[in-house]
């Protein structure tokens, strides 16, 4: 743009220059001859002056000037060139030249002067001397001078403006192109285009460009892609080579290694690098099969046929250390390259032989577990109810073969009027209950049993399944079923005793009450009549009659106790019994205490052993131990000193077996039995007094607890009565 | 026979009647005994009623009531009196050949003074007579209200 603006500039300057030139050339050359021609004409008018020498005239002539106000001085010589007239008069003659120059006319300085020749009729007859100064010439140059510059500044101006355009539609398209290639050679971003700026040239040739970028992108594009994908296809083979776990291994058309995987490293135990180059034959396959498979080798690059290819067979391996393995092998042939190249899959396959021989035993045992379970099994398809499995026991025990079992569903071994419960329980099934359930089978002999269920959903040989667990409990039932019909029997029975027992013991309760009022009141009567008789008439009767008297009233009393003791031991099995911890030891020493009557005057030595605490009614306790104490003291009477032991020989499973003991006159073993039954006695009435009550009522009390009373003895040789109690838990205090 | 008597005997036994009576007379009581037969009786003699409506005898001091009698028996005639305001003061002895617990157990519910179980023997007889005879009507000061009828122990 610069060099526009200096060229258009410099053509304006030396255009206006030129102009200028030429305009000063012939406006001098006007300046001369208008000059030359005012000359002529002042001269032609001076002639007669100077003819007639009259110098007023002259001067009157060049006056004349006045008009022309360029002509600043103005001087007229005769012929002999002496100054004759001037213009202005007033000029000196100094500012005039002396003497008439050369004719002509010439730029002397800024002024324009020449002389004039005055002749008539070829007559000289004088010189006029014209001067004119330059200042319209300098007005006339400035004048040009400023339109110069204005035109300079003008086409300036335009030139910019145009430039400007010229640059917007030309320069710009192109330096956008030029930065644009430059961009796309710096980043080879071949996806850059040049906008389309212009129309015309400029236009076509950046579409031009940017077709010829599209065409450089997709070629860029292409080679790109292409280099990718191998790369990825190298990478993926690469993946595939090493995280494969089996061996792969890659050979060419003579049996040379030419890729050997990690896993193959692992699984033979070479390097790769060791690996790769050796005739595979050679590192793994074990002589005995080489030649086999050099011969596979030739037959397939000789005939094109390969009976191996692309199958899976199983052969044995060999690893470094030359153990052997079997293995299972593929081999293909890679792509269709001349000469061949193969790869072999390689798996050691000895843990899957093993897994396989393992899970063939299992099968084994699973079967034997089924087929010799002595209970019968089956398994049933859920949608058809046919057999698709029995066991030996099934067949046993229904008494159809397997191939009967297996041609029948279900619904055959099942009374008819069942099969629509069972059909329902299926349905109930799939909803998911499964319990253990009872049913009613037919046996092939037509006999009805009936059976518990046990079943579990297994799909069997692709089919959906329920194995079944039959357990016959016909046996069970019928023996429940007797067990149970005891049991009711057993239960009416127990109610009816008890419903007996019941009446009883309210007849019992009259009965004792009726006796402790009824059976008194007579012998209350006899006892206080008879006293009344002794009060009133004692005096008058004999000693005798007296004594009569004092036995009815004896026999009254003797009546009267029978009568107390009898109904205290029915109370004693009446009576609700409270059950707290007894210190034994206390107990025994306040009955002791409570005897100071019947011991009165005895000798007794008293051993007392220590008694545990024991749990049970501490009323009921006490009667025990009065009774057996005070019999202890009644028969030893005849001994001095007597002997009572009162102690615990033992604990037995939570119960303390307390005695009592005495050197007394004992009795016979054989009468043992007799010994706790009422009113049973085994001694003579005057010899040692009694009811034979007191020792049914100390069993009594001891069984009510749930104990048990027995006693040794010997005639004269002593009784010891032992007895069990419950333990308490608590240890006595103190 | 006017002095109003001091003690109502109710027994349905002849016997028991004779002997009771004898062995009050021990400690000189006898005279001072009203006799009912049974329990219906004595109720009429107590809220002065039926045949007994207008007999001159005040209140007793002390009833010595047999348990087991016909008609209404002692626990009836108890449970009358202790539920009556004024008679509810009256001591009540409970003589009674029975040593039934649960007898026992229902006189002292109902509020019964003594229980006295008749012994065989005569002699215990006349000391439990004794015993409660004495101690009732000639120890214990009665209640004031008891010398006087139902009315009377109204108070205004």
């Amino acid at each position: 743009m610069g060099i526009i603006l200096l060229t258009s500039g410099a053509v304006v300057l030396l255009t206006c220059t030129s102009f200028f030139a030429y305009e000063i050339l012939t406006f001098r050359q006007t300046m001369t001859r208008n000059l030359s021609t005012l000359g002529e004409v002042i001269a032609a008018n001076s002639t007669a002056a100077l003819a007639f020498d009259n110098q007023d005239d002259a001067n009157e002539v060049l006056a004349a000037l006045q008009a022309e106000r360029s002509v600043v001085a103005a001087s007229l010589y005769s012929a002999d060139g002496k100054l004759f007239a001037k213009y202005p008069t007033t000029m000196a003659d100094e500012a005039l030249p002396a003497t008439p120059g050369k004719d002509g006319y010439g730029f002397e300085r800024s002024n324009l002067a020449g002389f004039q020749p005055v002749v008539e009729r070829g007559k000289r007859l004088g010189t006029l001397y014209l001067k004119s100064d330059n200042r319209r010439m300098h007005e006339r140059f400035r004048l040009y001078a400023g339109i110069v510059v204005l035109v300079v500044i003008g086409s300036s101006l335009v030139a910019y403006a145009l430039s400007r355009r010229l640059q917007r539609q030309i320069s710009i398209p192109i330096l956008d192109l030029a930065e644009t290639a430059r961009a796309i050679s710096e980043r080879h971003d071949y996806s850059t285009r040049a906008a389309r700026l212009a129309g015309g040239e400029l236009g076509l040739l950046t579409d031009a460009f940017n077709q010829m970028l599209t065409q450089i992108q997709k070629q860029d594009r292409e080679s790109k892609q292409a280099e990718g994908a191998l790369r990825q296809s190298e990478e993926r083979m690469r993946t595939v080579l090493e995280s494969a776990l089996d061996s792969i291994v890659a050979m060419d058309h003579e049996g040379r290694i030419v890729e050997f995987n990690p896993a193959a490293e692992k699984t033979f135990r070479y390097q790769r690098s060791e690996a790769v180059g050796q005739l595979l034959a050679d590192l793994i396959i074990p002589e005995p099969f080489r030649e086999r498979h050099q011969r596979g080798l030739s037959h397939y690059l000789a005939t094109g046929e390969g009976p191996v290819l692309g199958k899976r067979i199983e052969m044995t391996a060999m690893r470094a250390d030359r153990s052997e393995f079997p293995a299972e092998l593929a081999i293909t042939r890679m792509g269709t390259q001349e000469p061949p190249m193969f790869t072999g899959f390689i798996r050691d396959i000895t843990e899957r032989q093993e897994a396989e021989e393992m899970l063939r035993a299992s099968e084994e045992r699973y079967r034997t577990l089924f087929e010799r379970n002595p209970s019968p099994m089956w398994v049933y398809d859920l949608e058809t109810l046919a057999f698709l499995a029995v066991n030996a026991a099934a067949v046993r025990h229904y008494g159809y073969s397997r191939d009967e079992f297996l041609a029948m569903t279900i619904k055959d071994i099942r009374p008819a009027e069942d099969v629509p419960a069972l059909l329902d329980n299926l349905r109930q099934r799939t909803k998911g209950l499964d319990e253990v359930s009872q049913w009613r089978h037919r046996k092939k002999d037509g006999a009805l049993i009936q059976v518990e269920i046990t079943s579990h959903d297994l799909r069997w040989l692709g089919r959906p399944g329920s194995l079944v667990l039959i357990n016959d409990i016909t046996a069970r039932q019928r023996a429940e079923e007797e067990v149970r019909q005891l049991n009711e029997d057993l239960e009416r029975r127990i109610q009816q005793r008890t419903a007996q027992l019941e009446v009883t013991n309210k007849e019992l309760e009259s009965f004792s009450y009726s006796v402790s009022h009824d059976l008194r009141a007579p012998l209350r009567h006899i006892e206080g009549y008879v006293e009344l008789v002794v009060r009133n008439a004692g005096e008058t009767l004999n000693e005798k009659s007296r004594g009569h008297l004092q036995t009815v009233s004896e026999s009254v009393a003797e009546m009267g106790q029978l009568i107390d003791d009898l109904l205290d031991f029915s109370r004693t099995g009446q009576v609700e019994m409270r059950q707290t911890t007894i210190d034994l030891d206390q107990l025994v020493g306040e009955t002791i205490a409570g005897l100071e009557r019947e011991i009165h005057g005895r000798n007794i030595v008293w051993k007392r052993g220590p008694l545990p605490p024991v749990q049970a009614d501490v009323a009921l306790v006490k009667q025990v131990f009065v009774n057996l104490i005070s019999n202890a003291v009644k028969y030893t009477r005849p001994r001095d000193p007597a002997e009572v032991e009162i102690g615990c020989a033992r604990e037995e499973n939570g119960d303390a077996v307390l005695f009592v003991r005495d050197n007394g006159v004992g009795f016979d073993m054989k009468y043992a039995d007799k010994l706790f039954g009422v009113f049973q006695r085994l001694h003579h009435a005057d010899e040692f007094e009694g009811t034979g009550v007191g020792l049914a009522n100390v069993q009594r009390i001891i069984t009510r607890h749930g104990g048990r009373i027995w006693a040794e003895a010997a005639l004269d040789g002593g009784a010891t009565f032992f007895f069990t109690l419950t333990k308490s838990p608590k240890r006595k205090k103190g | 026979m006017d002095e109003p008597k001091r003690i109502l005997l109710v027994e349905d036994s002849k016997k028991d009647i004779e002997l009771a009576l004898e062995a009050l007379g021990e400690h000189k009581l006898a005279n001072q005994v009203a006799v009912v037969r049974d329990g219906a009786d004595a109720l009429d003699y107590l809220f002065r009623r039926g045949q007994f409506a207008d007999h001159p005898n005040g209140l007793p001091v002390l009833v010595l009531l047999d348990l087991k009698m016909p008609r209404v028996d002692g626990l009836e005639v108890l449970r009358q009196m202790k539920a009556d305001p004024v008679l509810k003061k009256i001591p009540v002895v409970m003589m009674t050949s029975s040593r039934e617990q649960a007898d026992l157990n229902l006189s002292y519910e109902l509020g019964v003074n003594s229980y006295v179980v008749k012994p065989v023997k005569f002699q215990a007889f006349i000391d439990a007579v004794k015993h409660v005879g004495v101690y009732w009507v000639l120890v214990n000061e009665a209640p004031p209200s008891a010398e006087f009828g139902p009315a009377a122990a109204r108070p205004g």
